[in-house]
């Protein structure tokens, strides 16, 4: 019986380690570039931007991205220039207001290409708190972040949240954000009441500074982050079927228009 | 309905006409195996004399009505001794049950039988269809060792794997929810177990099963492509007999017996597998929960000769999970019971009660404030209503009514703490009522030329308590410079308990015809038209349990198939090998596809991740058969196209079916050495699977974003695969097998086999992505199973 017990463990170890992957040549056809588009007004003064790119054949593995550089680039009338590496930027002291609409023009060789997003309000997180956890599963100890908040909006708001912690030994201050984004919406959450919520899998160590960021978003740029994470999950039995992302530009463009009401929160870690 | 009422009584007054010229008797009765005393279905009963016949029913009945006269009446079922009977039909109608016994005569006897096998696969009027003996499909090496019935037919021509090892299948180019599947008539609406690589078909505690791939009879309907019909045994009424497997995966126990000897019966087979015992041994698997286990209970009653009961059940759980962090468990519970009636020596009539139900649930325990639970089912419950009619030898009315309820919950996700942010939803239940009348008759107009043909009518109806969204424009969807829009919801509507909302009809004939060239072949045509009234939603490339079904409604349309097939069918060797070559051409509408990143989970508005589509599939299908002597088997080839095409889909133009293979090629051999040794073989070969490939990236949020080209415009290489099996019967012994047991025979045989013996990396699927050291964009093929070795240790006693 023994015998038996070791050779089924050898087995369904066999099994698990012989369904894997392996890297193959293929052919796919050559795509003609396209204009690529990524467009972000946000409550943050002078962070607002607009880069423009050019796609790439995808095992052109060579080329860097190309860049356009002479496109004449408009937000609700306020003209964008050109500051180097494709990206376009407003006058100083650039700010979007919340409740706001912002239109999109770019022009370029001809071609037109436009957008529409609104500026939705996000909520206040009221506190941030950090307490010790120990190890749970393949969770280690450590400690864990929550914050206290009130959902005052309207139903059906959109959040792009991440979070992840401030890299203080970088001499440029670079924050290490956590590569997974996070999408709520309050079609089924506690709404005006004090919440706390846990961030999950999150575990710090003292002197390290969390950091969290919130930003608000409108459906359709709802729809395009929540077809980007679905992405991470291809080939195998639970993926799902690779489709385009759902751009929110007209005209032929692919990327994304977005206006965001960022709200960020930089806690250090106490023991 | 008033044309179906003219249509009944017009085919009555063609039976009782031709049947009131000579003075007639009926022989009727039953047919069993002798040894368990299983109702034997598809016996072939012939009048020597007047060269004409009947099959038994799937209770093992029959009735000739013949002109008064002694006749010589031939009992001949493949793998048994065919019984010749002389009966003396002159003074009244007459009763025999008949009891066959197994073949088990010396093999080298076997390979010169002189016996005619029946040709019943040239005379009948069924084309694509296939039946199975459990003790064929018991033959055939199998992944992981486990006897399953839905592997076996996916070898069979116009049958195909959705995909390496997976149980899902498709047929003649048709999508893996347009499929009936039966267990004893209630459907069984996720037939997997273990995200998808098992069926939940017991190969213990099944009899037989029939699939059907076009020429559809009007008694099944629901489904576009397919009916797997699949019976599960009665239970042996002769004697106490326990079997069972202690397989790598699972085990399995089945004890049967008589609870009165010939007159009622039980058998009630188990299994459950047991991988999960080996996860605590592992820090990396200890907190993983993955099992699943079915039980198959059936007993039924003899309560005269004119009166049987027979109640059925199946329940089947699955549950996968990681310590209290996630979870996910399905599982399919049914319920038949069933009444026959002989009303008079040519009526037969039964009637079942059915119940099926399938649930799901997800649990996430992410932290103390982030958890839910989230669960979903389907519930039916229904009443079918058979007759058949066996007016004479050439002249056969089938006919009745089925009716079920159905009950679609959508989704109600619970806080799993009290702490939880996420509150308590639940999406609003789906109710809906389907119907069926239908009619067949079964004509011999010729000693060349047979039909069946017949019709059935379909309703379909919403029913409250249910609520209906109403969207902007009247659509959920609407299209803009060739994207699709999702519509506003502007409106709700609730309708009451039982308030019918909307109607559906379907008039669906079906058609069957053969003209018999010679004793040894014959040609065949078919026509049917299918109606498919609720759709299965289903996001990934496996089933794992979070795919649900969805009714037709106010904007799901219902699904309609229209299919033609064309056979020639010869047999050579004195019926030993059967041949058959069939075309066949499908156009499919209202078809059901979802939308480029479906949102369909915990979504009230199905309606608007779905988009409505047309298919059309078509294919040439050979297949050489050998059921009996030494060597057994077939060889099949498929040649087919299928294809789809929907709004808003790929430029509105067509594209490939995502299982669209060229070739299929099976070959099937099972060779037996002695008695105690045989050996079996599988081969396929398949064109390689669609895929939709990546042609571009860009650059977004500093990452990589790749953009598609046509959808399932390429094809990933060809999928083939060997898999072998040894079977070593041990010397039969006389042996207490247990102290509660008298002394009796005891059987007991070992089961070696390999999966993909040569262990080609077949490729399950490809993915796009960037190497994350080099930086370069790369395609990755994800391959499952390659060389899986198995033993299985199986006895009966």
């Amino acid at each position: 019986m023994k015998n038996i017990l070791s050779i089924v463990s050898v087995l369904l170890f066999g099994l698990m380690l012989t369904s894997c992957e392996e890297v193959i040549d293929v052919n796919v056809p050559d795509n003609t570039e396209k204009i690529v588009i990524e467009g972000q007004i946000t409550t943050e003064t002078d962070s607002s931007f607009v880069r423009v790119t050019k796609s790439v054949g995808y095992f052109n593995n060579t080329s860097a991205t190309p860049l356009i550089t002479d496109a004449v680039v408009d937000v609700n009338g306020i003209t964008f220039t050109h500051v180097g590496d494709g990206i376009y930027k407003a006058p100083l002291g650039y700010v979007g207001t919340t409740g706001s609409i912002y239109n999109l023009k770019v022009k370029y060789q001809g071609a037109t290409y436009t957008s529409s997003t609104t500026l939705e309000p996000m909520f206040d997180v009221d506190t941030v708190v950090s307490y010790f956890k120990p190890a749970s599963g393949f969770i280690e100890e450590g400690y864990a972040v929550a914050y206290l908040a009130k959902d005052n909006r309207a139903r059906t708001k959109y959040t792009y949240f991440r979070f992840g912690f401030r890299n203080t030994k970088d001499t440029e201050g670079k924050d290490s954000l956590f590569d997974v984004r996070i999408l709520f919406d309050n079609r089924n959450s506690v709404m005006n009441e004090p919440f706390v919520f846990e961030l999950p899998f999150l575990r710090l160590q003292p002197n390290d500074t969390a950091l969290l960021i919130f930003r608000s978003i409108d459906e359709p740029v709802n729809r395009y982050y929540q077809a980007l994470n679905n992405r991470g999950n291809t080939g195998g039995p639970f993926s799902t079927p690779p489709a385009n992302l759902p751009t929110n530009i007209s005209g032929g463009a692919l990327g994304l228009f977005a206006a965001y009401d960022v709200k960020r929160y930089i806690v250090p870690i106490k023991e | 309905m008033k044309n179906l009422v003219v249509l009944v009584s017009l085919l009555f007054l063609t039976a009782t006409f031709v049947q009131a010229q000579t003075q007639k008797y009926t022989l009727s009765g039953t047919v069993k195996d002798a040894k368990n005393g299983e109702d034997l279905i598809g016996v072939s009963v012939s009048v020597t004399e007047l060269k004409t016949g009947v099959a038994t029913n799937s209770y093992g009945y029959y009735s000739l009505n013949l002109p008064k006269g002694k006749y010589t009446i031939e009992y001949s079922y493949v793998g048994y001794v065919t019984q010749t009977k002389t009966i003396d039909l002159n003074n009244g109608n007459l009763t025999l049950k008949v009891e066959l016994t197994e073949d088990k005569r010396e093999l080298k006897e076997l390979t010169v039988t002189t016996d005619r096998p029946n040709s019943s696969n040239v005379e009948s009027t069924k084309m694509s269809v296939v039946k199975m003996d459990i003790k064929e499909v018991k033959k055939i090496p199998i992944l992981l060792g486990e006897v399953d019935v839905i592997k076996a037919i996916q070898l069979l021509p116009g049958v195909q794997a959705a995909g390496d090892g997976n149980t899902l299948f498709i047929v003649r180019g048709g999508n893996v929810d347009h499929n009936l599947v039966q267990l004893d008539e209630a459907v069984v609406y996720n037939p997997s177990h273990v995200v998808g690589f098992f069926s939940v078909f017991n190969g213990d505690a099944i009899k037989d099963f029939e699939i059907y791939k076009g020429g559809i009879p009007s008694n099944y309907g629901g489904r576009l492509a397919s009916v797997l019909d699949v019976r599960m045994k009665d239970g042996n009424s002769k004697n106490y007999s326990v079997s069972g497997g202690i397989g790598v995966l699972s085990s399995r126990l089945t004890i049967e017996g008589p609870i009165q000897k010939d007159k009622s019966s039980f058998m009630i087979s188990g299994r459950r597998s047991y991988f999960d015992v080996f996860f605590p041994l592992t820090e990396q698997t200890k907190d993983v929960t993955a099992y699943f286990g079915d039980l198959n209970i059936k007993t039924n009653f003899v309560l005269n000769d004119k009166n049987k009961l027979f109640l059925s059940g199946y329940i089947g759980r699955d549950n996968l999970g990681t310590g209290s962090l996630f979870g996910l468990g399905w599982g399919n519970q049914t319920a038949t019971l069933r009444w026959n009636h002989i009303f008079s020596s040519r009526m037969f009539s039964n009637t079942s009660l059915i119940f099926s139900r399938y649930n799901y649930n997800v649990d996430f325990n992410i932290s103390p404030n982030l958890n839910l639970s989230r669960l979903n089912f389907i519930t039916d419950l229904g009443v079918k209503q058979d007759f058949s009619y066996y007016a004479n030898p050439k002249n056969s009315i089938k006919f009745g009514f089925a009716a079920t309820h159905h009950t679609y919950s959508p989704g109600e996700v619970n806080p799993i703490t009290t702490e939880s942010i996420i509150l308590k939803d639940v999406l609003p239940a789906k109710r809906a009522l389907d119907y069926g009348v239908y009619i067949s008759h079964a004509l011999k107009i010729s000693n060349r030329i047979s039909t069946e043909y017949g019709a059935r009518l379909s309703m379909f109806q919403n029913v409250g308590k249910g609520r209906e969204l109403v969207y902007a424009g009247g659509k959920p969807n609407y299209f803009d410079n060739g994207f699709i829009n999702t519509s506003p919801i502007i409106d709700t509507t609730n309708h009451d308990w039982n308030k019918v909302f909307n109607t559906y009809f379907g008039f669906e004939p079906r058609f069957a015809m053969t003209y018999i060239v010679n004793a040894n072949s014959s040609v065949k045509a078919s026509y049917n038209r299918m109606f498919q009234y609720m759709h299965l939603i289903q996001t990934t490339n496996a089933s794992i349990g979070a795919e649900f079904w969805t009714p037709s409604d106010k904007y799901i349309k219902p699904q309609m198939a229209d299919q033609v097939a064309l056979g020639y069918f010869r047999n050579f060797n004195e019926n030993a090998i059967e041949a058959s070559a069939e075309v066949y051409y499908k156009h499919m509408s209202n078809t059901v596809e979802l939308k480029d990143d479906a949102d369909v989970q915990f979504n009230e508005a199905i309606e608007s991740q779905v988009l409505s589509g047309i298919g059309r599939s078509y294919g040439v299908e050979f297949l050489v058969r050998k059921q009996r002597g030494r060597t057994t088997g077939w060889l099949s080839y498929t040649l087919s196209k299928s294809e789809r095409k929907a709004e808003g889909v790929n430029n509105n133009d067509w594209y490939n079916f995502r299982f669209d293979r060229r070739h299929y090629l099976t070959f099937v051999v099972s060779h037996e050495f002695t008695k105690r040794l045989s050996m079996s073989a599988n081969f396929i070969y398949a064109t390689g699977d669609t895929y939709t490939p990546a042609v571009a990236y860009y650059e977004f949020e500093g990452s990589k974003v790749i953009e598609y080209g046509a959808r399932n415009s390429a094809r990933v290489p060809a999928y083939h695969r060997m898999d072998l099996s040894l079977t070593l019967n041990q010397k039969k012994t006389e042996a207490r097998p247990l102290w509660i047991f008298s002394k009796r025979k005891f059987e007991g045989s070992w089961v070696f086999s390999v999966y993909n013996a040569y262990g080609r990396k077949n490729p399950y699927s490809i993915a796009f992505r960037t190497n994350q050291e080099s930086g370069k964009n790369e395609a990755v093929k994800t391959y499952l199973f390659t060389f899986v070795p198995s033993v299985t240790y199986n006895f009966k006693f």
